[in-house]
């Protein structure tokens, strides 16, 4: 067994182990009642706030359009206290930061996603998680209860 | 000939007094072992202030793989499929598990592990929990902001946590949920008259040893008493009447870990009196603290959520 493999073996054994040992559904509401996990949205564009409050903290971003147009979009995260225990802060997403945000649209349509991951410019990606908390570890945060 | 005889009569008390010496020994030091000794405030109450998360995640009833099966085709069928929006985990088949796969289940009285509903309840509450999405009042009180009763305010939370404050006489529980809180007199004092409704209900407690034990009526009929925390799962929809009786048990098993157990009895609904039992709070990292939780502020739950009727 190469490093490699070894590394593969020791990250697969852990993700198995949290999957099947501590994970937990534990989220303040449903995900499938307001969003549709058939529409993933992929969007790209700039930080202008974003509200650390509970149940959910939100971001807000403006996606700049091919007609130079601006569109708004809000992004549900996940509380306060859970993103904390992935390691965000304050600091991990300053106004005007250009990122990028996967998530799904809510379903009355409007310009509202769930957001599952978000990518900075460095190339990091960090779990949002908004729906659930600890529940939907996907392996971005290698803490998460 | 005669030594021989003597000798069982010699050696034996000498044997029965080792053995029992040993036993004698080994019992000290095992409850040494098993028993922690807290801290003792001024008023003699046990320590045991401090901000707690959840150590451990349960699923709350033991289901069939036929029954979660069922339930999972009767929710796409109320709110379309789930296709995993964060990965496997988010998924139809593991939402089915409830609120978790440690080991065990929540329900540990009856031993089969489920509520024993009587049969108008169980009909009831299965309907709440099958239409979850059909009117408000079936929606999770703890998804509408509101508070989330007792014991289920209690349950484990990865998002959010409880600090135990105690003064002469009270101790007293913060939620970081929704800025809930218990006052909880240990002073004797009886609950007030049975008109009286409150959502965390009236809670009198009493000192046993490390257990902290918890009275608790006057309850509502508007919180579950059990439930996933996210509103949708299993044991959803497990209603109760204002009669709803909770005593709980806080044990204090080390400096940092405190166990739960609630005996929950409500003759209008339940059969018999039941129990649930998890390992509850584990010291939270020194640098964690209660977040502000205005709960509205950031849920918008109730505007995406679409209802199948307006009726409150």
């Amino acid at each position: 067994m190469n490093i490699k493999q070894a590394a593969f073996l020791v990250a697969f054994t852990v993700t198995v182990l949290m999957t099947v040992g501590t994970l937990s559904v534990n989220a303040h509401h449903a995900f499938t009642a307001e969003f549709d996990g058939t529409k993933p949205v992929q969007l790209s564009g700039v930080v202008t706030r974003m509200d650390w409050v509970n149940p959910h903290s939100w971001i807000y971003i403006d996606v700049p359009q091919a007609d130079g147009s601006v569109v708004k979009w809000e992004i549900e995260a996940g509380a306060p206290n859970a993103m904390f225990r992935r390691g965000w802060n304050k600091n991990s997403i300053p106004v005007g930061t250009e990122i990028v945000v996967e998530g799904y649209r809510a379903k009355n349509g409007k310009n509202i996603a769930n957001g599952r991951n978000v990518t900075f410019p460095d190339g990091r990606k960090m779990f949002v998680g908004s729906s659930g908390t600890g529940a939907p570890v996907d392996g971005a945060d290698p803490t998460e209860r | 000939m005669k030594n021989f005889l003597l000798r069982p009569l010699i050696l034996t008390p000498i044997i029965v007094g080792v053995v029992l010496v040993l036993s004698g020994l080994s019992l000290l030091s095992g409850q040494e072992n098993e028993i922690y000794k807290p801290e003792l405030l001024p008023d003699g109450q046990p320590n045991i202030q401090g901000i707690y998360i959840s150590p451990a995640y349960l699923s709350l009833e033991r289901w069939t793989d036929e029954e979660r099966e069922e339930w999972g085709e009767k929710m796409i069928a109320v709110r379309g499929p789930n296709p995993g929006a964060y990965g496997t985990e988010w998924t139809e088949g593991n939402l089915r598990e409830g609120s978790g796969r440690g080991e065990g289940y929540a329900v540990v009285d009856p031993p089969n592990g489920r509520v024993p509903w009587q049969p108008w309840a169980l009909a009831k509450k299965t309907y709440i929990r099958d239409n979850p999405y059909d009117r408000k009042s079936f929606i999770d009180s703890r998804v509408r902001c509101l508070p989330a009763g007792t014991p289920r305010g209690t349950f484990s939370s990865s998002y959010n946590g409880w600090q135990v404050l105690q003064t002469p006489g009270h101790v007293i529980i913060l939620y970081e949920h929704n800025h809930l809180y218990r006052v909880i007199p240990i002073d004797g004092s009886p609950h007030p008259g049975k008109d009286i409704q409150l959502w965390m209900g009236d809670s009198r407690g009493r000192w046993e040893g490390n257990t902290l034990v918890v009275d608790v009526k006057n309850l509502t009929d508007k919180t579950w008493v059990i439930g996933e925390l996210g509103g949708e799962g299993m044991s959803a929809g497990s209603f109760h009447s204002p009669a709803l009786h909770v005593v709980e048990r806080f044990t204090i098993v080390d400096a940092d870990t405190i166990d739960y157990e609630a005996t929950i009895e409500d003759p209008n609904v339940f059969t018999q009196p039941w129990k649930i039992a998890f390992r509850v709070w584990q010291r939270a990292p020194p640098e964690y603290v209660l977040f502000e939780y205005a709960c509205h502020e950031g849920n918008r739950s109730m505007d995406l959520t679409p209802l199948v009727s307006n009726t409150p």
